[in-house]
């Protein structure tokens, strides 16, 4: 098909340009034509030659009666010389072809015939009398004549070869004319062309264009949808990593962690076995509440090893909404003061209540966290205070104590695993609750700081974004 | 003459420039012979008022040159011998913008000065070896290199190839 489409583009293109090559061609032929017969001008010539060929016979007649009646300033030897040089001319090669063609060579052969018999008839004679007009006139009339018959037909065949000549000019102008309409009418026709041609080429340019974009658009699809691949696969191979981590870390801690309670259990539950000494019902209830204690501290050391080790296999997820601080703080106070049975917290919030873009339950372990060891490590008789603030974009929760701080040096080393203070040697604990809580409060997008004065107390600040009221919207939308 | 002209032109070529201007300064010596040519108008001082009547011995002293070329009104090319008209002005000292050369038949007719300059337009008085007579197209005829010359090749230079040449007025 595009074979066929394209042949008679290139015939009609050939023809176009033939055609003004042909016309072209036979214009300027024509006119080198006409140039160079408007060159060859002998017979306008002709008619000058016989006329002074005819005067100069005249002027001999003239000469040889005015000598004879005695006139001696006429020279009709020169006038001889100047008719034989004018009927000479007539004689040379040119001017007697053209005679010829016309049917003039007769009268001209006739004419020289005459000058021969006059250059006779003076030569023959004595010098006295050389130039006899009784002698010369048959001779000069005989020549005049056939001049004047010469003359007469090369007026006529001038004026028809000038009639002819201004024909075939007419004639090779209207040809002239004519190629130079085809030379404009094929010039047009390959202007047609031309433009054409080059609004297809504009057009392919435009196709190629776009058939490239697609062709980049497709590339990049396709990169794009191996690229999504190999990062759901380096996922799903860090998940299999954190869950091996996870596995790991979990058999350590438990090897590590777990034997001092379970010791104190195994010692407990054998003196209780042996019965000896005998208790009393106080001291069993003490030694009861001493195993429960350390149950109870295993459960938190498993709770907390479980919540270290999903979070090193990249386990925890947070999932956030927005979440009023304010509410959250007030909740934990409310469940500690009823578990301890002790009030010693304290609240204040800022004024709008501050939101928070945030996962609450994540939110509200960081927090137990922070208002358990605030507790912990300040004196019974001092309260813990918690504060909620909007600072910028960001909703902040301060704890403050008034218990012994942190040294400088230990402060950087707080969040560390299983870092554990000067301060902290006489309190249980094994290092994992603020590590923990600086982890969930980072994967919210958040952060955990410490603050802290030797003997003036510790602030730790949770910061995590902050939302506008109309985000809850938002998340429900998302969710 | 044939040993007379190859000393001529030797004598032409060893003399200077104003060796030259020295000669047309001088007055010239009466014409002995037939006169063939007679100059006048614009002559140099020397010559004030007068015609310059000249003798074939003196068209014999000036340079010789020939010239093969095919003419309007003959066939074939021929071979002319004469003198260069731009050495016979230069000899004769004449100023002027203009020739006025006039035929033995009273043909008249004007030429540029300048075309004497710009080609070898020669004063010929030998065809083919014979010489120019009155009865032909003698005793001198001037002739343009037309072959030489493709703009020569037109009737505007045609009509200026005087034959039967007896004056020429410089104005």
């Amino acid at each position: 098909m595009p074979g066929l489409r394209r042949f008679p583009a290139y015939l009609v293109t050939s023809l176009a340009i033939l055609a003004f090559t042909a016309f072209l061609a036979f214009a300027l032929i024509r006119l080198f034509q006409v140039e160079k017969d408007m060159r060859d001008n002998v017979d306008e010539n002709m008619l000058w030659v016989v006329t002074q060929a005819q005067v100069a016979s005249h002027r001999l007649d003239q000469a040889v009666n005015r000598r004879a009646l005695g006139d001696t300033d006429e020279d009709p030897e020169l006038r001889l010389d100047i008719l034989s040089s004018r009927l000479t001319l007539m004689d040379d090669g040119p001017q007697r072809r053209y005679l010829a063609a016309r049917g003039l060579e007769a009268p001209l052969n006739t004419a020289l015939d005459h000058l021969d018999a006059l250059r006779t008839s003076v030569e023959d004679t004595a010098t006295a009398e050389r130039f006899r007009p009784q002698a010369m006139a048959p001779h000069l009339d005989g020549l005049m004549t056939r001049l004047n018959r010469i003359a007469n037909a090369v007026m006529m065949a001038e004026w028809e070869s000038t009639g002819a000549r201004l024909d075939t000019y007419r004639s090779s102008l209207m040809q002239v004319i004519g190629s130079v309409v085809g030379i404009t009418l094929s010039g047009l026709g390959l202007m047609l062309l031309l433009i054409h041609a080059l609004r297809q080429r504009r057009i392919a340019q435009r196709a190629l264009t776009a058939h490239r974009d697609q062709l980049e658009v497709e590339v990049a699809r396709h990169i794009s949808r191996y690229k999504t691949t190999a990062d759901a696969l380096a996922r799903a191979l860090n998940r299999e990593r954190g869950v091996s981590e996870f596995y790991r870390s979990f058999a350590a801690m438990v090897s590590h962690q777990f034997r001092t309670p379970l010791a104190v259990i195994d010692s407990g539950l054998q003196r209780l076995q042996r019965r000896a000494p005998p208790f009393t019902a106080e001291q069993r209830s003490e030694r009861y509440q001493r195993l429960r204690n350390a149950v109870a501290q295993m459960t938190r050391l498993v709770e907390s090893s479980l919540t270290a080790a999903r979070l090193d296999g990249q386990q925890v997820e947070a999932r956030p909404a927005c979440h009023s601080l304010a509410a959250i703080v007030d909740h934990l106070c409310r469940l500690q003061t009823e578990a301890s049975g002790i009030d010693r917290l304290t609240t204040r919030h800022a004024s709008p209540e501050v939101l928070a873009w945030c996962d609450r339950a994540l939110t509200e372990q960081v927090l137990a966290n922070l208002i358990s060891n605030g507790l912990k490590y300040s004196p019974a008789s001092h309260c813990v205070h918690v504060t909620t603030a909007r600072e910028g974009n960001q909703a902040i929760c301060r704890v403050l104590d008034n218990g012994p701080g942190i040294p400088h040096a230990e402060q950087d080393r707080l969040f560390e695993r299983f870092f554990r203070g000067n301060n902290a040697s006489g309190t249980d604990g094994i290092g994992l609750g603020l590590n923990i809580a600086r982890h969930l409060a980072r994967i919210q997008q958040g952060d955990l700081e410490v603050s802290s004065n030797t003997g003036e107390g510790t602030t730790f600040t949770l910061r995590l974004p902050a939302a506008d009221t109309d985000q809850e919207e938002i998340s429900d939308v998302r969710d | 003459m044939k040993l007379i002209r190859p000393c001529v032109l030797a004598t032409a070529l060893l003399l200077p420039v104003p060796g030259l201007a020295q000669d047309a300064a001088k007055p010239l010596p009466p014409a002995a012979g037939e006169v063939i040519l007679t100059v006048a108008g614009q002559l140099p001082t020397t010559h004030p008022g007068e015609e310059i009547p000249l003798d074939r011995a003196f068209l014999d002293t000036l340079p010789h040159r020939e010239l093969v070329t095919s003419t309007s009104v003959t066939d074939g090319k021929h071979h002319f011998e004469g003198f260069l008209m731009r050495d016979l002005l230069e000899r004769l000292g004449t100023g002027g913008d203009t020739a006025v050369a006039i035929a033995l038949n009273d043909y008249i007719v004007e030429i540029p000065v300048r075309d004497f300059h710009d080609y070898d337009v020669v004063v010929a008085t030998h065809m083919d070896g014979q010489q120019l007579t009155r009865r032909d197209k003698g005793p001198l005829w001037i002739v343009y290199p037309r072959d030489d010359h493709t703009e020569l090749q037109d009737i505007r230079y045609d009509y200026r190839w005087v034959w039967q040449l007896r004056r020429l007025e410089i104005q």
